[in-house]
């Protein structure tokens, strides 16, 4: 009887409701950025520079193949029909001479003391991008490594997903569309964004001019990035279009 | 107003009945399930470019013309050339196979040194070109050198490599290319190796030389050539496939004895059966 009182001493139900409420505010607000890891990309590379300086388009480098495959990421046989190293044996002598066999320490030289062979193939103006592009001629260009970017919409081997299956895609049409399938009404997805290139419908807002790759969110359990797409949200998508939806069309 | 232990119970009740309503659970849930894709044993694949690169495989005697299809400059699968004018698109199950059998575990991919107890281990291939040159270094100009590729042309270059070191004996396991080449070279008085050009003869006459199997683009002159092609043996092979409709054997032909195609020859040439 005596425990039943100090039970009703201290509230009756509160002790619950306040474990219920913490739990909420933690599961809703701490944990949950706690799943993801901020990983840098290994080169800070500028698509402002290269689109509003240089007046590349997108399909300089992110382009569809003769057989139709996309070839996503460019590689550094690509990024060399500009940033062509005539002779990185050379170039790379001349770097282990000055730095020894860990070459990558001559990026920690002020740009006076490097060998003349490396800083001549820089042909960025702005300080912060010359150090970008010497971190790409060193790390990668040089010694012929392909760079290892990190992909913010990274899918599993298990999922196929052609990008020529929906290049033509149109997010205000989208954004529009609401369709009845046997009864069942797939509504209009209002959340998606307005934008004029469809790419944005699953890439990054405004990648296309970054400055500055955002960092790329590693769940550190599943190691997907944050932003890889959803089974329900292709499933939505292709509802929404009229599309099948089964196994079959995503999972080959 | 206190907190005594029923209040700690309430509270952690309410506590595990909250995170229920947070995505915390069924997010974590979900992230294992994924995880559980990624392990590291899980074999993934490889993107980039598909390209498919002529060769001609050293798997098979026969040398198939083959692509090798790549993806990002790594091999999947060969296919026959059909580009290539004498095997047009024929390959062999050898050199059908050939990437398989180039990552099969049961390859030996590293040096091999015998131990003082007969057995063999791995060692890296510095060490093993080390020791090779000085054996090679201590033996000076007394080195042989025995190729078992009976026609590549990286046996010139085995040979000029003895040759710099003041030996000439350089060899080749015996096989039907020898005596070919001895019969060309010596006998007839010819010079380099012998070709043979069966998609364009009119009739090839095979006594006893299984021709489609042992040597050549033998798939594609087997699949596409009109030649007509008599072979006497008595005994079935790869060479007799061709041969269709396959005649009833004559009252003196030993079992097993394929007939010519195409070509009516007067009588089964065929040797008796030991």
């Amino acid at each position: 009887m005596e425990e039943r009182k100090a039970s009703k001493r201290c509230g009756g139900v509160l002790p619950f409701f306040i474990g219920f409420l913490l739990s909420c505010i933690i599961g809703w607000a701490v944990i949950p950025p706690l799943f993801y890891q901020e990983v840098e990309q290994p080169l800070r590379f500028s698509h402002q520079v290269h689109v509003e300086g240089q007046g590349m388009y997108c399909d300089s480098c992110h382009y569809f193949r003769e057989d139709g495959s996309y070839a996503g990421f460019p590689s550094i046989q690509q990024c060399a029909e500009c940033h062509y190293v005539d002779d990185p044996e050379y170039v790379m002598e001349a770097i282990v001479e000055q730095v020894g066999e860990d070459y990558e320490a001559v990026l920690d030289l002020p740009e006076e003391e490097m060998p003349e062979a490396l800083v001549e193939l820089v042909m960025s103006g702005e300080e912060r991008d010359r150090k970008a592009e010497l971190d790409y001629l060193v790390k990668f260009a040089i010694p012929g490594k392909e760079i290892p970017w990190l992909n913010y919409q990274y899918q599993p081997d298990n999922v196929f997903f052609s990008h020529a299956a929906h290049q033509n895609l149109v997010i205000a049409d989208l954004k529009e569309m609401e369709i009845d399938l046997d009864g069942v009404t797939v509504s209009k997805i209002e959340e998606i964004e307005e934008s004029d290139q469809n790419c944005d419908l699953c890439h990054l807002k405004g990648i296309a001019t970054n400055d500055t790759p955002p960092p790329f969110e590693r769940n550190i359990i599943s190691g997907y990035s944050k932003m890889t797409m959803k089974m329900w949200q292709c499933e939505r998508c292709h509802a929404q279009m009229g599309q099948v939806n089964a196994c079959y069309v995503c999972h080959k | 107003m206190g907190f005594d232990r029923r209040a700690f119970i309430q509270l952690i009740t309410g506590g595990t009945v909250g995170i229920l309503f947070t995505p915390v659970v069924w997010k974590l849930l979900d992230d294992v399930s994924i995880w559980t894709q990624n392990w590291p044993w899980i074999p993934t694949l490889k993107y980039g470019e598909k390209l498919d690169k002529p060769a001609v495989s050293k798997i098979c005697n026969s040398g198939c013309a083959v692509n090798v299809r790549t993806v990002a400059g790594k091999p999947y699968a060969t296919e026959g050339n059909a580009d290539n004018l004498l095997s047009q698109g024929g390959i062999c199950p050898m050199c059908a196979n050939g990437v398989q059998l180039m990552r099969s575990p049961n390859r030996i991919k590293a040096p091999m040194l015998k131990g003082a107890d007969g057995q063999y281990k791995a060692i890296p291939w510095d060490e093993a070109m080390d020791m090779l040159a000085g054996k090679i270094g201590a033996a000076g100009s007394k080195v042989a050198f025995i190729s078992g590729d009976s026609t590549g042309t990286a046996n010139e270059v085995y040979s000029a490599f003895l040759r710099g070191l003041g030996s000439e004996d350089f060899f080749k396991l015996p096989g039907s290319e020898q005596a070919a080449s001895r019969a060309w070279n010596g006998l007839m008085g010819g010079t380099g190796q012998i070709g043979y050009d069966l998609p364009n003869a009119d009739l090839a006459l095979l006594v006893g030389a299984d021709a489609l199997e042992s040597w050549g683009p033998r798939s594609g002159t087997r699949r596409h050539s009109p030649i007509r092609i008599a072979w006497v043996k008595p005994r079935p092979a790869s060479t007799s496939s061709p041969v269709r409709p396959r005649p009833a054997p004559l009252p003196f032909a030993t079992s097993g004895c394929p007939w010519p195609r195409k070509v009516r020859l007067p009588s089964c040439w065929a040797l008796p059966t030991t």
